[in-house]
């Protein structure tokens, strides 16, 4: 089953309103909102890595103010305990039972702001909600809701004290990417509506829960081609074999490319993946998957330009296999 | 070097020392020549040390090629002029024309002012060079000199074409190497140097081959100098543009050889063809067409004309006529049976030609130099009186210039000709060489002269028989003549055949028919017409060069006297033979005047015979008269049955000449359409509609390619689009032009629509789901020709049609199977590898 020419238009429409109502929260920043809205529909997770004060935050809210749902805030420091992520049971003495409190990792969109200020222990509390999406406590499983998109933020600077993510969780996250500070032109319409505090506040829920599961169903229709396939395999062994990585892309990340590949087509209104489309999400979706060699990273170089190489050398397929 | 007039400081007008002008090259190292702005001032000059080396290195190359090339590019007129008289005009022009355009362009004058400059050094230095016998003191300039320097330089062209070489140097015609060497050298340098951009400086080359071109042209038909002149400069000057242009890679200097090889291959398997048949094109053919002396009848035929029509009449008188000399009206080498005649320009080369003479004609014959003069009285024939050799002719009279225009010379026979016939009153003088006499004792044992004359044809049997019969005894050449001359004049009897005056009957003619007659009849009768005919003929058939001269031989009571008025009476003709060592000498075999036969002679004729000689030859019948008559038309017939041939050959040749170099040059053309046809072929209709569609932005691509503007490798067909839509809106692929115009942006549009349209599509086709249809990718291919429409309408038309012939697109789809293959060979060889590692390893 593929969609139809009429889903695919009806697809990428829906997919640019979505874009531009985050937009007005998030001024001049299209392609890191259509990356975290991909992120979205491909029901995968957001890892966005700034400095502070580039407004991380603004957009993770901004999606949750769009989606017509739930969404929450948790606010990592080094004493959040797991408990205070996933709920806890307590003993209600009126009716003498133990009752589950959701945490605030029940609902739609959940902002995990300064992720790498908690301890290893309540990362993993999350990660684990992130990868099963389900919360088990006391040996009774509670299933979070759908969507569920968990959208963190980390903060490059200030490392003292924090607690790095290791590797094999940030392979949880979808996708990575960091938004930037503003051009000049958003930053002068910024600054002239400062008197707002706060720019998601009149957003409105431009699509519902179910609205969003509709999308993922139909993006996952899109055909992708056994040629694209075949260049995204060879993209990750790329990354396996590099001189420069002592661990490449895992089958994870693979699979993470061809689902996004297949939303960012069909947010194109196209009903197949491109080669195009893959290259565009090489960087964000596979970077904070590879890990450099000792080496490399003595010299200076970043899992994003190692990508980026690798993609330059590797040739995209013109013709189908 | 003096700056007159430095130009203010161009930056700030307030301090009043100009700034330090920064001493560095400018950035780049190419740069054109200084600019004036860029040029420090005059106070600050001395550390001049970069800026003008930098580019004067590459500017002083520029002005030793163009010069040099202008140089060689004059070598064809040095047979015109002679070395001596065309060096100094040729290497003065083209110091002076360079030094000129070196300095106006040093000082930026305006166009006006270098044209004005350019005329002046061209009078005030052509005095000297160019017309230095009109010079005072042969240097300073006269009105005389200035006069013939610009009325020289619009005649001078004719003049040069209407003389023959070698010209000397006298009046203004050394204006024409000098006009050459110098306009060309001023042009070639002043472009070369101040062309903006640089790169159009290459089209000074230009100028050093409208030079060679008509210095060709005015010159002779002499070969080697324009051929080597050609050479040199075409392989100078490519070097040059090449270098010039930036382009020159050591890879094309290869091919340049390859082509100059295949050319000069097929050059001389072709040349000797056309060649034979026709010699180098020189204007000098177009302006003066060759006198054909065929056109004209036998000379010797008019001699009873002379005895008869002109017996009295004063028909010319001779000033300073050596004693004991002739003078020469025709020389024929050429017997074609009936008539002995002056054989033409394309005949054997012992034959010489009738040639447009200059001032002075060099000859090689040895001898006394005297000054003759002649005075026509009535003469109605082209052929011009001479005696000897001449090496000037000078005409008197108003008409001089046009008679000595008109007038042709065959050196190799003395010969001269007016070819609108010689006018009475005509007179000049001749300076001549006359040759030395030989006697038979000097010549001795000397060999028949090494001369080519035509065949003589129809030649009567009687006359090898008579010449045996002669001769065949004789010892040596000069033997042989002596013997043929002595045996006529002893058998034979003397009459004009002037029946009415009494004279014995002897007919006219000296045809085959009539030296039968001669030879065999009962008595040998004739006068020299006859006897000169029949011995040319015999010493021919004992091999001896031979030719007969019909002249005039003076009375006996004027010879010697300084004026002598020759009257019809006075023709004779004569045998001259040729012997190694001693040219060309002369026999007179006609007997005696007053050797006449009487009404009763023939009986006693018999008798001496015998007392001198062996019997009288066997009387010969009759029969001959008629094959000779037979003869007669087949003389006619032969060139009009010949006449196709010659045509057709002609049309052969030149097909021939143009069609097989022109053939071996087109084959690598022919062979890239080919290939490019086929694999466009290929493309659109072999393999699933897939594979044609991706065939069709293949072909797309190498179209692309081909007009210098490849896709980047590893790039996806959409970034392809986007990058190619940048790269047509250049102009130039190679200079990207600093800020896009509004061309630049329509052209980017025109070719970016539709790429971009078709990288869509193909990936549409080719990534999207199920198979296409052959009509899909048929209208795919639909698209792909108007996208290539629009890179035609992108990119310059020059740039078009070098792309049909690049080879660009075809070398890449080489180079990429070489690497899949290698790749290929990799994987396997890798493969292999592991699996033995993995072998070793289960071992251990």
């Amino acid at each position: 089953m593929t969609m139809t020419p009429e889903q695919s238009a009806w697809f990428a429409e829906t997919f640019d309103a979505l874009v531009a109502n985050v937009g007005e929260a998030v001024l001049g920043k299209d392609h890191v909102v259509r990356l975290a809205l991909t992120c979205m529909l491909a029901e995968g997770h957001l890892l966005l890595e700034d400095a502070p004060g580039t407004g991380k935050t603004s957009l993770a809210k901004a999606i949750a103010a769009t989606v017509q749902g739930t969404h929450s805030r948790i606010q990592f420091t080094p004493d959040l305990l797991p408990s205070d992520v996933t709920g806890v049971t307590i003993y209600d003495q009126n009716t003498r039972t133990f009752e589950f409190h959701q945490g605030p990792v029940f609902a739609s969109v959940v902002l995990a702001d300064e992720i790498n200020r908690a301890s290893p222990k309540t990362q993993s509390a999350l990660l684990e909600v992130m990868e099963e999406s389900r919360v088990t406590v006391d040996k009774i499983t509670h299933r979070v809701g759908r969507p569920f998109m968990v959208i963190a933020t980390q903060n490059p600077i200030e490392q003292a004290g924090t607690y790095r993510l290791p590797e094999a969780q940030l392979d949880r996250f979808l996708m990575k990417t960091s938004l930037g500070y503003p051009d000049h032109a958003s930053t002068v319409e910024i600054l002239a509506g400062s008197a707002e505090r706060d720019r998601t506040a009149h957003l409105v829920p431009k699509i519902t829960t179910h609205a969003v599961g509709e999308m993922a169903e139909l993006a996952s229709t899109v055909h992708a081609d056994a040629a694209v396939l075949d260049y995204v395999s060879r993209l990750v062994e790329a990354t396996r074999t590099d001189a420069q990585t002592s661990l490449g892309a895992s089958m994870r990340g693979a699979l993470a490319l061809v689902r996004c590949g297949k939303v960012w087509a069909a947010s194109q209104g196209r009903s197949y993946v491109i080669p195009d489309d893959v290259k565009l999400l090489v960087e964000p979706v596979l970077s904070h998957r590879v890990i450099l060699d000792t080496e490399a990273e003595f010299a200076g170089v970043t899992a994003k330009q190692v990508v980026t190489r690798i993609l330059a050398e590797t040739q995209p397929p013109a013709a189908r296999v | 070097m003096s700056h007159a007039a430095p130009p203010a400081p161009p930056a700030p007008p307030m301090p009043p020392v100009p700034p330090a002008p920064p001493s560095t090259p400018p950035p780049g190292g190419q740069a054109g020549p200084p600019s004036r702005a860029q040029r420090p001032p005059r106070a600050a000059r001395p550390p001049r040390t970069r800026p003008a080396r930098g580019d004067g290195g590459r500017g002083w190359l520029d002005v030793a090629v163009l010069a040099s090339t202008v140089l060689l590019a004059l070598l064809p007129l040095l047979p015109v002029f002679g070395a001596r008289a065309a060096l100094p005009p040729a290497v003065g022009g083209v110091v002076l024309g360079s030094g000129l355009a070196l300095l106006a362009a040093r000082r930026r004058w305006p166009a006006m002012v270098t044209s004005a400059a350019a005329v002046v050094l061209y009078l005030v230095a052509g005095a000297a060079l160019a017309a230095p016998t009109t010079a005072l003191a042969g240097v300073v300039p006269t009105p005389t000199s200035l006069a013939l320097l610009l009325t020289g330089a619009v005649t001078v062209w004719k003049q040069v074409l209407t003389l023959d070489p070698a010209l000397g140097g006298s009046g203004n015609l050394l204006v024409a190497p000098y006009l050459l060497a110098y306009a060309g050298t001023v042009i070639a340098v002043t472009v070369a140097r101040r062309a903006e951009p640089r790169r159009a400086g290459a089209w000074a080359a230009l100028a050093p081959v409208v030079v060679l071109g008509v210095s060709v042209l005015l010159g002779t038909k002499e070969s080697v100098q324009p051929v080597i002149a050609g050479i040199l400069v075409v392989a100078a000057l490519l070097v040059w543009v090449a270098w010039r242009r930036g382009t020159l890679a050591p890879r094309r200097l290869v091919s340049l050889l390859v082509m100059g090889a295949v050319v000069a291959v097929s050059g001389a398997l072709v040349g000797p063809l056309a060649a034979e048949q026709r010699p180098r094109y020189v204007l000098r053919d177009e302006l003066v067409p060759p006198f054909d002396p065929r056109d004209h009848a036998s000379p010797l035929s008019s001699f009873r004309k002379f005895v008869k029509d002109w017996k009295d009449t004063d028909l010319l008188t001779v000033r300073g006529l050596p004693e004991g000399g002739t003078v020469r009206l025709a020389t024929m080498d050429a017997f074609d049976g009936v008539v002995w005649n002056v054989a033409g320009a394309e005949s054997a080369e012992g034959s010489g030609q009738f040639r447009r003479v200059g001032e002075t004609i060099t000859t090689s014959v040895r001898g006394d130099r005297t000054e003759v003069g002649f005075e026509v009285h009535h003469l109605p024939m082209v052929w011009l009186p001479t005696v000897g050799y001449a090496e000037r002719f000078d005409f008197e009279g108003g008409d001089a210039l046009e008679l000595s225009g008109d007038l042709r010379y065959n050196d190799a026979t003395g010969t001269a000709v007016l070819a609108d016939g010689v006018p009475d009153g005509t007179s000049w003088t001749v300076d001549v060489v006359v040759p030395q006499e030989h006697d038979v004792e000097t010549i001795g044992a000397a060999s028949a002269g090494p001369v080519r004359l035509p065949e003589p044809a129809g030649v009567p049997e009687a006359v090898p028989l008579f010449a045996g019969e002669l001769a065949g005894t004789a010892t040596s050449p000069v033997l042989i003549a002596q013997t043929l001359e002595a045996g006529l004049t002893e058998r034979g009897w003397f009459s004009h055949g002037l029946t009415e005056s009494g004279d014995y009957p002897s007919l006219s003619g000296h045809g085959a028919d009539r030296i039968t007659v001669l030879l065999t009849g009962d008595l040998m009768v004739g006068d020299g017409e006859q006897y000169a005919s029949a011995m040319a003929l015999m010493a021919r058939e004992m091999g001896l060069p031979a030719r007969v001269v019909l002249g005039f031989v003076p009375d006996e009571e004027q010879a010697g006297a300084e004026e002598i008025t020759i009257t019809g009476d006075d023709v004779q003709a004569w045998v001259e033979i040729n012997f190694t060592g001693y040219g060309w000498v002369a026999f007179h075999p006609t007997p005696d005047e007053t050797k006449t036969p009487r009404e009763d002679t023939p009986q006693e004729q018999s008798e001496p015979q015998p007392q001198v000689r062996q019997p009288p030859p066997p009387p010969e019948d009759p029969v001959q008269a008629p094959e000779d008559d037979t003869e007669q038309p087949r003389t006619e017939d032969p060139p009009p049955q010949e006449q196709p041939d010659p045509t057709l050959r002609a049309l052969l040749t030149v097909a021939a000449t143009v069609g097989i170099p022109f053939l071996v040059l087109m084959t690598p053309f022919v062979l890239i359409a080919a290939a490019k046809t086929r694999r466009r072929k290929r493309r659109r209709t072999a393999g699933r509609p897939v594979e044609r569609v991706v065939g069709g932005w293949e072909e797309l691509l190498d179209q692309a390619r081909d007009l210098r503007r490849p896709a980047p490798p590893k790039a996806t067909r959409r970034e392809t689009a986007v990058h190619l839509a940048g790269a047509f809106a250049q102009t130039n692929p190679r200079r990207p032009a600093a800020a896009p115009d509004d061309a630049a942006t329509r052209r980017a549009a025109v070719v970016g629509g539709p790429v971009a349209g078709l990288a869509a599509g193909a990936d549409a086709i080719v990534f999207g789901p199920g198979e296409p249809t052959p009509e899909q990718a048929e209208a795919y291919w639909a698209q792909v020709e108007l996208a290539v429409e629009a890179m035609r309408t992108a990119v310059p038309a020059r740039q078009w049609w070098r792309s049909r012939w690049s080879l660009a697109s075809l070398r890449a789809r080489r180079v990429a199977r070489r690497s899949t293959r290698r790749a290929r060979r990799a994987d396997r060889a890798g493969r292999a590898g592991r699996n033995a590692e993995s072998a070793a390893r289960e071992d251990a």
